[in-house]
């Protein structure tokens, strides 16, 4: 036999009125502080100072590891000796491994084990343990929906609905969890819109990680010409795609101090998880790109782009190469990009590009299998692709053109 | 503790917070930099901080009006967090620095550390203390009003 | 042995299954932190249980992906027992979905996790009355310190299917008492 649910929200009504007692009705101090933090008037100063909180802590925590520690352990001690004793100078297998002879610091030598290793372990690690340390805090806090709350106030304020701040917050840290997390939108329409979104527009951990070490006095432009993208192209989308996009509901947990074990377990998951899925990746990536130098295929694909590079783009041919690199790592590709010689303009466009150009490969497979779940894969994946080049050719090309018109370089 | 004594440590901050801000950003804006004593305005992202400051002190001068009101409190505290997380995050910072020796240098000597560690600060950390203190009184008087 | 653990998002599932089982995955202070399942296996009164952290759910009529995943489980294991996990802060809500899946026949045991929390908050819960009410094991558990893990454990092999019938008229005969 089943209840309908007035009859049972009555039933349960009678349960809780015979066995659950509340204590008088406080407002407490936590509450109230609880409320403040999503009011916008204190909420966002509240907000801005988290947020420096991070920026912060980034930069005390990354500085201290890849300054202080691996730059002069790799550059000082690992790269001399490794090009010391490493045999075949001038073969394919030195040069895929170790790269440049005559470099002078990890960063520039393009080997596996010399500019891989040094990136993947002495750049994106501890800016990753850094980052995910602030991540798990925001969420273990109770202050992740809080924020989003706050962000979803704002966004409302400026004539945008409909926007799920929590997977946006969640891609930040990686693009993944992101992409599963839209499970918890009501509508198929609603998912695929935020699917796509975050995949193109919102960095994630490694790179914003990478970005922050390597090219600090542009992250800011970056980030707000993607965060005006993908706001901007949700609007678009939102008009364009057939169906309904619900307001979103954050139900927002009470305030809890992060214990430091769950905190600590956490964050080991994600180091380990690093060792295994990402650092292959990093170094597998270096060696494609060196394996398709060697091949010719880089030189042969540069001189085929360069029409739409340069001229659509406003960017270097020699940008191809990291741009095969990050269809497995975004990381290495920023890194790679930081390395190559052009001015501070195209930078900022280059990495405008590789950000948004394809998700990377872990991002597109999830999105293949939420796409099963979510209305075919085949439309799922069409209207991915679809998106996604004309994002790329829209967006990255009004960059190029932003700048003609400043006259910036 | 008594509201006069509550006031006086809120005003202490408020007016501490709020006139640091506004220098930080005027700093920042006019590109200078400015010493006084052990006390410099100046570092990465001074113009944010000085905002987040300036807030933080408004907030906590607004909450004088009426301590005695639990969301004048609440209000108070928020303010204080906003200190300790720029002050906080400032000490971290500079204690991490200092063990880092610089160039041909591994680990810093032990009087490079100290010497590094007071060398100078911004506002932000004197205000810390005071803060720490306030948010202190405020939860233990919280916890006594429960009981 | 299957056991499900379902109740609504954040109330402390996948912290009870990470104490029940030993496991490792992600506990985190928000809604929707669990999307997928995972399942894990365990000893319980002597056998090997295999354990499932579902999804969280409001309701057994499920209004998104995640929710869908959490009703499919539940109709891929009809021999299963189902925890109902609660938060003891919220009990009413919680009821809703425990009733639901007892209304589907399946046999339950109820957790009322976060009990620290609705110490802390003044509410008292009459766990042995309620227990005679609904017909089926309640738990009082705190699952970030371990408390009650064990106990729950045990009464587990104890839930037992309820005749709804019967459940209502348990309940209607509450007011004549009074
Ligand atoms: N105080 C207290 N906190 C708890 C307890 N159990 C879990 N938590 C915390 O509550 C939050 C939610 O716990 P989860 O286990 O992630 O909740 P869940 O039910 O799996 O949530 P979803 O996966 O989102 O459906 C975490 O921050 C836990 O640390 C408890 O008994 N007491
Ligand atoms: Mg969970």
């Amino acid at each position: 036999m089943k209840f309908d649910t007035e009859r049972r929200w009555e039933l349960i009504d009678k349960i809780s009125r015979e066995t659950v007692n509340y204590g008088a009705d406080k407002t407490t101090l936590k509450t109230i502080l609880a409320e403040l933090t999503v009011k916008p008037l204190t909420g966002i100063p509240f907000a801005v100072a988290v947020l420096y909180g991070f920026w912060a802590f980034f930069n005390a925590f990354a500085g201290f590891f890849t300054d202080g520690f691996f730059v002069p352990f790799f550059d000082n001690l690992w790269l001399p000796w490794l090009q010391d004793i490493f045999p075949l100078e001038g073969s394919w297998l030195y040069y895929v491994l170790v790269g440049d002879p005559g470099a002078t610091n990890s960063f520039e030598a393009f080997g596996i084990l010399t500019s891989g290793m040094f990136v993947a372990i002495g750049i994106v690690l501890p800016a990753i343990v850094a980052f995910y340390l602030f991540i798990t805090i925001l969420e273990d806090s109770g202050y992740m929906p809080r924020l989003a709350v706050l962000v979803d106030t704002i966004l409302h304020k400026i004539g945008l609905h409909g926007f799920a701040v929590v997977p946006m917050i969640l891609s930040l840290g990686c693009n993944v969890p992101g992409v599963a997390s839209t499970r918890t939108l009501e509508t198929k329409k609603q998912r695929f819109m935020m699917m796509i979104l975050l995949s193109i527009f919102i960095p994630c951990g490694a790179q914003l990680g990478v970005m922050l070490s390597l090219i600090p006095e542009y992250f800011g432009y970056i980030m707000l010409y993607l965060l005006v993208g993908f706001f901007l192209f949700g609007y678009l989308l939102d008009r364009i795609i057939p169906g309904k996009s619900p307001e979103i509901m954050t139900d927002v947990p009470p305030f809890r101090l992060p214990t430091a074990a769950n905190v600590t377990r956490k964050l080991w998951v994600k180091v380990k998880g690093f060792f295994t899925n990402a650092i292959p990746f990093v170094l597998l990536g270096v060696g494609v790109v060196n394996l398709l130098y060697l091949g010719g295929v880089i030189d042969w694909l540069s001189s085929v782009l360069e029409p739409v590079f340069t001229g659509w783009f406003g960017i270097p041919k020699e940008t191809v190469a990291p741009l095969i690199a990050g269809f497995l790592r975004k990381d290495l590709a920023v890194a790679q990009l930081s390395a190559i010689d052009m001015t501070g303009f195209q930078l900022i466009t280059s990495v405008v590009i590789i950000s948004i150009y394809f998700p990377c490969i872990a991002t597109f497979s999830m999105i293949i299998k939420e796409g099963r779940r979510s209305g075919g894969i085949l439309k799922v994946l069409g209207g991915s692709l679809l998106t996604l080049s004309t994002v790329v050719f829209l967006w990255g090309g009004l960059l190029h053109l932003i700048g003609m018109v400043l006259g910036v370089r | 503790m008594n509201q006069k004594t509550f006031n006086t440590i809120l005003a202490l901050i408020g007016f501490g917070a709020f006139i640091s801000g506004v220098l930080e950003v005027l700093f920042t804006l006019t590109g200078q930099t400015f010493q006084w004593g052990r006390i410099a305005f100046q570092g990465d992202f001074t113009f944010w901080r000085g905002i987040i400051l300036l807030s933080s002190g408004i907030l906590s001068l607004s909450a004088i009006y009426n301590p005695s009101l639990i969301e004048k409190r609440a209000q108070a505290i928020l303010a204080s967090f906003m200190i300790w997380i720029v002050g906080g995050l400032e000490v971290f910072s500079t204690i991490l620095e200092s063990i880092t020796g610089g160039e041909d240098l591994w680990l810093n000597t032990v009087q490079g550390f100290l010497n590094n560690c007071v060398d100078s600060f911004t506002p932000a950390v004197i205000l810390l203390p005071i803060s720490v203190f306030l948010v202190l009184i405020v939860f233990r008087e919280e916890r006594k009003n429960e009981r | 042995m299957t056991i499900l653990l379902m109740g609504h998002p954040n109330v402390g599932k996948s912290a009870v299954f990470n104490r029940l089982t030993g496991a490792n995955i992600t506990e985190s202070n928000y809604p929707g932190t669990t999307v997928d399942f995972t399942e894990s296996y365990t000893f319980i009164g002597g056998k090997e249980a295999k354990i499932i952290d579902v999804p969280g759910t409001f309701s057994t009529e499920p209004k998104d992906e995640a929710e869908k995943v959490a009703m499919e489980i539940l109709k891929e294991h009809e021999d299963a027992i189902v925890v109902a996990v609660l938060d003891a802060t919220k009990v009413e809500r919680g009821l809703y979905l425990a009733l639901e899946i007892m209304e589907k026949n399946y046999p339950v045991v109820i957790a009322l996790n976060m009990w620290d929390d609705a110490v802390k908050q003044n509410i008292s819960i009459d766990v042995d009355r309620l227990e005679e009410i609904l017909g089926v094991p309640v738990v009082p558990t705190v699952a970030i310190s371990g408390e009650g893990i064990s106990n729950l454990a045990n009464k587990i092999t104890e839930a037992s299917r309820i005749d709804a019938e019967k459940l209502e008229k348990r309940i209607e005969n509450l007011q004549n008492e009074i």
